[in-house]
């Protein structure tokens, strides 16, 4: 069975970095939604597929806080082979995510 | 027995006090003199503005922030002179012959602070026609006024100028925004994915560096004009905080942004600012840093996204610098901004996408 998750699931309108910063960050997303999720589809054997359509747009610091801060939990090779990432909508995003999650330790 | 009063040192604190009462005494009349010279020949309304308030601040008669940044920031810059000294100001718009909607915001944001200080503030209007019609219909006196809530938007008039102010990240108002914004622009609900981008960097910019060390302690502000003649939104958005040239020149000795700014031979703060907004810095720094280098992404995807058409006209002033990063040319003012301010518009030229947002 296919595991996918949508980010407007979450918020149509995705927020700062940290919880602290403000609404709907990157950080209660990783919490909350995207690390049990990627949890769950690794136990089955399955990859997850993260759909970014269907919101207003990104800052920067929610995707790097999201993505790269769940690299930094698990292994980088880890989310770099078990991700799949759906942005039709702003196809650049695919990249910057790729780069956020390999340079999550800096 | 020897009365006090004939005692060596009842003289001496006679003397003294005497002294100083004859200096408060002098200050006092140096200090009328100046306001009874100020007043010679003035008008009765004018002579009750200099005697009620003790700064009369003149406003440039060319009051845009784009086309005449120098002088409306030195004119920005006496006000908060006046309000760092807690002086009772007044502000003469008499003169001005043109405003800009920059200029009015950070008008705005900084006599703000006078109202939230309970310091005593006033001004008049233009005689100019365009200039007064333009500060009343972008509601300047009521958004002065008004008590405020950062999470309200609610559009009124055309042309009106409407503010938010908030210390947090508040991704909730971009929603009404995105959707009054393309109304005007395209007649319909649209998606301009970048400036809810450019918004979200913009505030989370504000929440982490307009104070040295500290999170979430200065206001951002931001003011959207909706032009309905020729369908085109622009927006304002400004701190009142240390600014971007001294939040990274006040970083420590030890901090790797010195290695990264003399191996990009950085001439002044322009080429810093200019460098920041088209990301050498932030790649630089992913080469040299292992701490964090993973953050300062944020002004560079802003640039990005007028590079991708979503934005255009991007300006940007912060300290002694004013920035058109649509066409690349950065320049040093004379007077500095105490803060950041960044201007940018969206019309029908801009990129949309259809609307599909599902409500929560």
């Amino acid at each position: 069975m296919e595991h996918s998750i949508s980010v407007a699931d979450f918020s149509v309108t995705p927020g700062p970095r940290l919880k602290v910063e403000g609404a709907f960050s990157g950080e209660l997303f990783r919490e909350t939604v995207l690390k049990p999720a990627f949890e769950n589809a690794i136990q089955k054997g399955n990859k997850l597929t993260v759909n970014l359509d269907g919101t207003l747009g990104y800052g920067t610091s929610f995707l790097e806080e999201a993505f790269g801060g769940l690299a930094r939990e698990k292994e980088v090779k880890s989310v770099l082979n078990n991700l799949a990432i759906i942005a039709t909508e702003e196809p650049y995003l695919v990249e910057d995510i790729k780069e956020y999650i390999a340079k999550a330790n800096g | 027995m020897k009365k006090y009063f004939l005692t060596e040192k009842y003289f001496l604190h006679f003397l003294r006090v005497s002294r100083k009462s004859e200096k408060r005494r002098k200050k006092t009349v140096r200090k009328t003199k100046a306001i009874n010279r100020r007043c010679h020949g003035k008008k009765k309304e004018e002579v009750e503005i200099i005697r009620g308030y003790r700064e009369n601040i003149k406003a440039p008669e060319n009051c845009s922030l784009l086309n005449n940044s120098e002088e409306v920031i030195k004119f920005i810059s006496k006000i908060e002179e006046a309000f760092q000294k807690f002086r009772s100001t007044f502000v003469i718009l008499r003169e001005v012959k043109n405003f800009d909607y920059g200029a009015l915001t950070l008008l705005l944001s900084t006599m703000s602070s006078f109202k939230i200080k309970g310091l005593k503030f006033n001004g008049n209007q233009p005689k100019e026609i365009n200039a007064r019609v333009l500060i009343n219909d972008s509601g300047f006196f009521e958004s002065l006024y008004k008590n405020r809530n950062g999470a309200e938007y609610s559009l009124g008039s055309p042309n009106q100028i409407i503010t938010h102010m908030d210390k947090n990240v508040i991704p909730q108002v971009v929603l009404p925004i995105m959707e009054e914004s393309s109304k005007t622009i395209w007649g319909d609900k649209k998606i301009i994915s970048g400036l809810h981008s450019a918004l979200m960097e913009l505030m989370q910019n504000t929440n982490n560096h307009a104070s040295f060390g500290v999170l979430g302690e200065k206001h951002w502000w931001l003011s959207i004009n909706h032009d309905k003649q020729n369908r085109r939104v622009s927006f304002s958005f400004v701190d009142h905080g240390v600014g971007i040239v001294r939040s990274l020149k006040g970083k420590p000795k030890e901090s790797p942004w010195y290695n990264i700014a003399s191996a990009l031979k950085i001439r002044n703060d322009c080429d810093f600012i200019q460098k920041l907004m088209e990301g050498a810095l932030h790649k630089a720094a992913s080469k040299t840093t292992t701490k964090k280098s993973y953050r300062g992404k944020g002004l560079p995807n802003i640039k990005r996204m007028v590079d991708y058409k979503y934005i255009s006209n991007l300006h940007i002033i912060t300290n002694n610098v004013h920035g058109n990063v649509e066409s690349g040319e950065y320049n040093l003012l004379s007077n500095e901004f105490k803060g950041t301010f960044f201007y940018w518009e969206i019309g029908d030229s801009n990129k949309n996408k259809p609307w599909n947002i599902q409500y929560q």
